[in-house]
């Protein structure tokens, strides 16, 4: 340091000043001028701008996992889950199946319940289109009556039923409420079709599940062109055992399969109303930031 | 020196002192025949004083108050969990307290986000299935008219949730900007972003509201 100090910045009492350390020492002043410049015009541009921020803000997602519980007078039926499925086989007999919300931390669901390649779909558990808590929505249990082995799948989606093509319409067969019983034992069997039933005669007639969705809409605008997406292929998992265990607890420690899935139906649209019935005009006020879901 | 030398250095030394007198007296008599026949009036009062740059940004609580916003507020609930149809609406307000003018605009960008598995057994990430939007209104009311019903909040958040900015917008002094800041899942969202497992998908979203000085 101190030979770079001699060399270019030293200026003796008595001597002429070397020309290097004339330039240097010029040099340096002016770079210092010119940062000095730099400073103040930052220092006069921060002074006169400002920035708020807010800082970290998490957005976490609910879930939804149907607690389901399926016996019959003697014992309980243990599903197996193979990682989207709650699967069993079903030996003849009857059957109350009870779908409840259970751990799910989202508020509404339904579920999709494949019964010998015959898609049915429930009506909402926990909460209903209007976000109202009505009676027996809680949960869903109907009977199912099957005169031979019969396995039946069940898949917990979440939203509401009628956003992905599910008509919510009480004359169709599909479409499966509290009390309702499913009615596998008479002759319709030998051509695959169910009757399903209130206590009162249903159609009993096949048709595919993955209807169209309702494109009904009060406001004119866009209608939701979305297929429904849980339309997975009853083949593509098998039921990996059936059980007569007499335990209660359904396991939901999801696995991984392959999965075939259409691509995300986030398509963004205004209400549409829920099948045949009209959805009630959500209120949300000034004050609070949070609302619940449909 | 020879004197003949030495007489013709004072010579140019007497000529320039003469001629830089000549000039002196010039710009004088010139300066003070402009000042004897022009005036000027003593009355004008010239104050130089820094402006005073101000800008004060809160949100509106659960309760209706605002409540300033600094770096460690969280304006959007914690405790929200996202499913179809779910909305959130925050409110902020933009506060001009200084004395001079300034433009402003406001940012929301994703500062961090987790994968999760879904029903599937397939990875995702949650931010492709939100979306987002901003109102901006000048007085509270319009602002709450904007928002006060899912079908309105749903019509303004359409955006996919990453980088946003507003339009630069000028705030006078004393003025006042309202903003909604909706998040929403579409209802359409299907069992692609129903998570199974531990990881749960979440979100950071980072807002700034940066104001400049008007040139």
């Amino acid at each position: 340091m101190k030979k770079l100090y001699n060399e270019f910045f030293y200026v003796p009492k008595h001597g002429k000043v070397k020309e290097k350390v004339m330039l240097m020492r010029t040099a340096m002043t002016v770079i210092i001028m010119v940062v000095c410049l730099f400073a103040m015009s930052f220092t006069a541009y921060a002074y006169f701008s400002h920035n708020v921020t807010s800082g970290s803000n998490i957005i976490k997602a609910a879930y939804f996992d149907a607690q389901i519980t399926v016996n019959n007078s003697t014992n309980d039926i243990v599903l197996t889950k193979d990682g989207k499925y709650q699967t069993a086989t079903l030996p003849a007999g009857e059957y109350i199946i009870k779908l409840e919300r259970g751990s799910s931390t989202a508020d509404t669901g339904f579920c999709i319940i494949t019964i010998d390649d015959t898609d049915y779909y429930t009506q909402q558990i926990g909460v209903d289109v209007g976000r109202n808590l009505t009676d027996g929505s809680a949960s869903v249990e109907f009977t199912l009556k099957v005169s031979s082995a019969t396995e039946i799948k069940i898949l917990s989606h979440w939203g509401t039923f009628s956003c992905y093509g599910y008509e919510n319409t009480s004359d169709n067969p599909l479409y499966i409420k509290s009390d309702d019983v499913i009615d596998l034992t008479d002759s319709n069997d030998s051509n695959g079709e169910g009757d399903n039933s209130d206590g009162q005669d249903g159609s009993g007639t096949t048709t595919d599940t993955t209807t169209p969705p309702t494109t009904d809409t009060t406001t004119g605008s866009e209608p939701s062109n979305t297929t429904p997406s849980t339309t997975e292929p009853t083949g593509t998992s098998e039921p990996t055992e059936s059980t007569t265990e007499p335990t209660t607890s359904i396991s939901t420690e999801p696995t991984v399969t392959e999965p075939t899935v259409t691509e995300p139906a986030a398509t963004e649209s205004t209400d549409t109303t829920e099948g045949t019935e009209t959805q009630p005009a959500e209120e949300i006020t000034g004050a609070p930031t949070t609302e619940a879901s449909e | 020196m020879p004197s003949n030398a030495k007489k013709k250095t004072y010579k140019r030394i007497a000529l320039a002192l003469s001629l830089c007198a000549l000039i002196i007296w010039g710009v004088l008599g010139t300066g003070a025949s402009l000042a004897w026949f022009s005036d000027t009036s003593n009355e004008v009062n010239n104050i130089f004083h820094f402006a005073n740059f101000e800008v004060a940004v809160s949100h509106r609580t659960d309760e209706g108050k605002w409540e300033p916003i600094d770096g460690r507020t969280d304006i959007f609930d914690d405790e929200a969990l996202y499913e179809p149809g779910y909305v959130q609406v925050v409110y902020l307000k933009v506060e001009n307290k200084g004395d001079c003018a300034f433009d402003f605009h406001t940012a929301v960008t994703v500062t961090n986000y987790t994968k999760a598995t879904n029903v599937f057994g397939q990875h995702f990430f949650l931010h492709d299935y939100l979306r987002f939007g901003v109102a901006v209104a000048e007085t509270e009311d319009e602002m709450n008219e904007m928002v006060a019903t899912r079908a309105l909040a749903n019509e303004i958040a359409t955006m996919k949730l990453s980088r946003y900015e507003t339009d630069v917008a000028a705030l006078e002094p004393g003025e006042t900007a309202y903003m909604a800041l909706v998040v929403r899942m579409p209802k359409e969202v299907g069992n692609e972003a129903n998570y199974r497992g531990d990881d749960i998908p979440k979100v950071e979203l980072g807002i700034i509201v940066k104001a400049d000085q008007q040139k």
